[in-house]
């Protein structure tokens, strides 16, 4: 069943075109990876999606509600959660707060304090956060606030979760604990991931499909091994190995 | 949940001490007395939107005028209770009108639009009564101050409990997040544009009726007066000196502020105000977290 659809989506700063005629469409329960060279379009499409931002041209649909132009808030509430490239934790709030207020509000808010916190312990045991919940945001290593973004994410209640590059900074080790963390939540959560990465192993380990971007376009779309015998795509990204 | 018994006892208890002070008192010791209420509940008032969400606001001032005025004009038409009750509900409408436009922008704009419409409110004011030819109105047979005291420890108590409750609340937690980071708040399906609005609202109904309890206690009003801005700059002042956002922050800041003042004003007349100027510097450079957060931090006590 598709949840998320974009039809001609396009968004234009003044006269420069940051995205142009955009369209693909996401199943239930898939994991799409999203891919390009940096300015190819990708955050900006997030966060039309997510509703930060409006699109100048085309619709987005989302589990059969026509959603661009919506604000942020009410995409949250539908069941949409982001993460920032440059994450941004409430950094004067413990780390627990930071997950408590995205249940108290989110898509699937929850009645109570007592229950708002319920659910952030749960949440922060499973992305390893558990011995942080009382420290200040601002105090946690990049890798933990990479972490504390997807936590508060998650908190959210959402079913469409968009990463956008929460494994960018991170070293070797940490990136392999936190693709195990994201497949865990995927399989343990039902949700439906669209990630953006530079990293390209991890997308093809991770995504099942993969959209790519090239100065705002949509330049190819398949399997991660489609995607690397995509000859534009090695062309304008991966760029071949010299004999 | 003992310790939380114990905490409202011993709250009710010190209330109740209030209560009884207007018995002990002389009317010179009364009147400082009022003033810090007063002050109190202004802070607690100002804290409940500004200090949770962050945008500091130098309207507080207009609500206050504004309860004064209606509570002046309502004199002796309406019941008294019912004329300051008015003033705090038309503060509130003011804020819910002024809120609409001001809190589309943030930080410095947001502080300068504040101050700027309260004092454009000022002078509106002013032309009314020109227009009516009013210079000044003056109020005959206002209550006792003993009556004024007790009704101005009810909004402490009032204002306080409100900072306490929004505080705890979902519509508290959604503040600080705003505080924090907006763009991550609403990301998180926090309807950032409703809740500043309606904080903003339920934050001018106190200044609104402290406004109308102290133009009876002067009994007489005068929009230059009335309207003030030192009255925001110095509810400002004491959330600097005490710290924002928490209830026992304001309540600090008005005793070190009350006190200190009415101190110095009797002891060193000519240099008072220069003293307090270079207090509050000094506060802004080293003491940022206030005097609550000091104590907190000194004592070891939890962050929360």
């Amino acid at each position: 069943m598709t949840m998320l659809r974009l039809e001609n989506v396009g968004k234009s700063y003044g006269g420069v075109a940051a995205l142009r005629g955009l369209s693909f469409a996401i199943s239930t329960g898939e994991i799409v990876g999203l891919m390009g060279a940096n300015g190819a379009g990708k955050t900006t499409a997030f966060s039309l999606i997510a509703g930060t931002q409006r699109p100048s041209v085309g619709e987005i649909w989302f589990d059969g509600k026509r959603i661009d132009g919506k604000p942020a808030y009410a995409a949250a509430r539908l069941g949409i959660a982001r993460t920032f490239q440059i994450v941004r934790p409430f950094a004067g709030l413990s780390v627990i707060d930071n997950l408590v207020v995205a249940a108290l509000y989110g898509h699937a808010p929850e009645r109570s304090r007592a229950a708002a916190e319920g659910r952030a312990r749960d949440i922060l045991a499973e992305v390893g956060l558990a011995r942080d919940a009382t420290r200040l945001a601002e105090t946690l290593t990049l890798a933990g606030r990479k972490r504390l973004e997807i936590a508060r994410a998650i908190a959210t209640g959402p079913r469409l979760l968009l990463l956008d590059e929460v494994l960018a900074g991170l070293t070797a080790s940490e990136v392999a604990e936190a693709l195990e963390m994201i497949r865990a939540l995927h399989r343990r959560r039902n949700l439906t991931l669209v990630v953006i990465e530079h990293v390209m192993r991890a997308l093809m380990h991770l995504c099942q499909r993969i959209v790519v971007l090239h100065h705002g376009e949509k330049i190819a779309e398949g399997s991660p091994a489609e995607i690397l015998a995509d000859q534009r795509v090695i062309d304008s990204y991966l760029g071949t190995r010299k004999p | 949940m003992k310790r939380r018994r114990q905490a409202g006892l011993t709250l009710a208890a010190v209330v109740a001490l209030c209560a009884a002070l207007p018995l002990a008192l002389g009317p010179y010791t009364l009147g400082v007395g009022l003033n810090l209420l007063m002050w109190i509940a202004l802070a607690e008032s100002w804290a409940t939107f500004s200090g949770l969400s962050g945008y500091v606001s130098l309207g507080h001032a207009v609500f206050y005028g504004v309860g004064a005025y209606v509570t002046v004009l309502s004199w002796n038409v309406l019941p008294l209770w019912l004329g300051v009750s008015l003033g705090g509900l038309a503060a509130g409408l003011l804020a819910l009108c002024l809120g609409w436009p001001c809190l589309r922008v943030r930080g410095p704009y947001f502080v300068i639009l504040t101050l700027g419409i309260s004092e454009f409110v000022k002078y509106v004011v002013i032309s009314i009564e020109a227009a009516l030819g009013r210079n000044g109105r003056l109020l005959i047979g206002t209550p006792s101050l003993t009556i004024l005291f007790e009704a101005m420890l009810a909004l402490a108590v009032l204002s306080m409990a409100t900072l306490q409750i929004v505080r705890s609340s979902r519509l508290g937690a959604g503040l600080l997040a705003i505080r924090e980071d907006e763009v991550a708040a609403e990301a998180v399906g926090i309807n950032a544009a409703a809740l500043k609005l309606f904080a903003f609202t339920l934050s001018a109904f106190i200044p609104g009726v402290v406004g109308g309890l102290m133009i009876l206690r002067s009994t007489y009003f005068e929009p230059m007066q009335a309207f003030s801005p030192t009255t925001s700059f110095t509810i400002v002042t004491i959330a600097i000196l005490g710290g924002s956002d928490k209830v026992a922050g304001p309540v600090l800041g008005a005793f070190f502020l009350v006190l200190l003042s009415e101190l110095l004003w009797t002891r060193a007349p000519e240099i008072y105000m220069i003293i307090l100027g270079a207090l509050l510097i000094v506060f802004v450079l080293f003491v940022p977290e206030g005097l609550f957060g000091r104590a907190q931090r000194l004592l070891g006590w939890a962050a929360r």
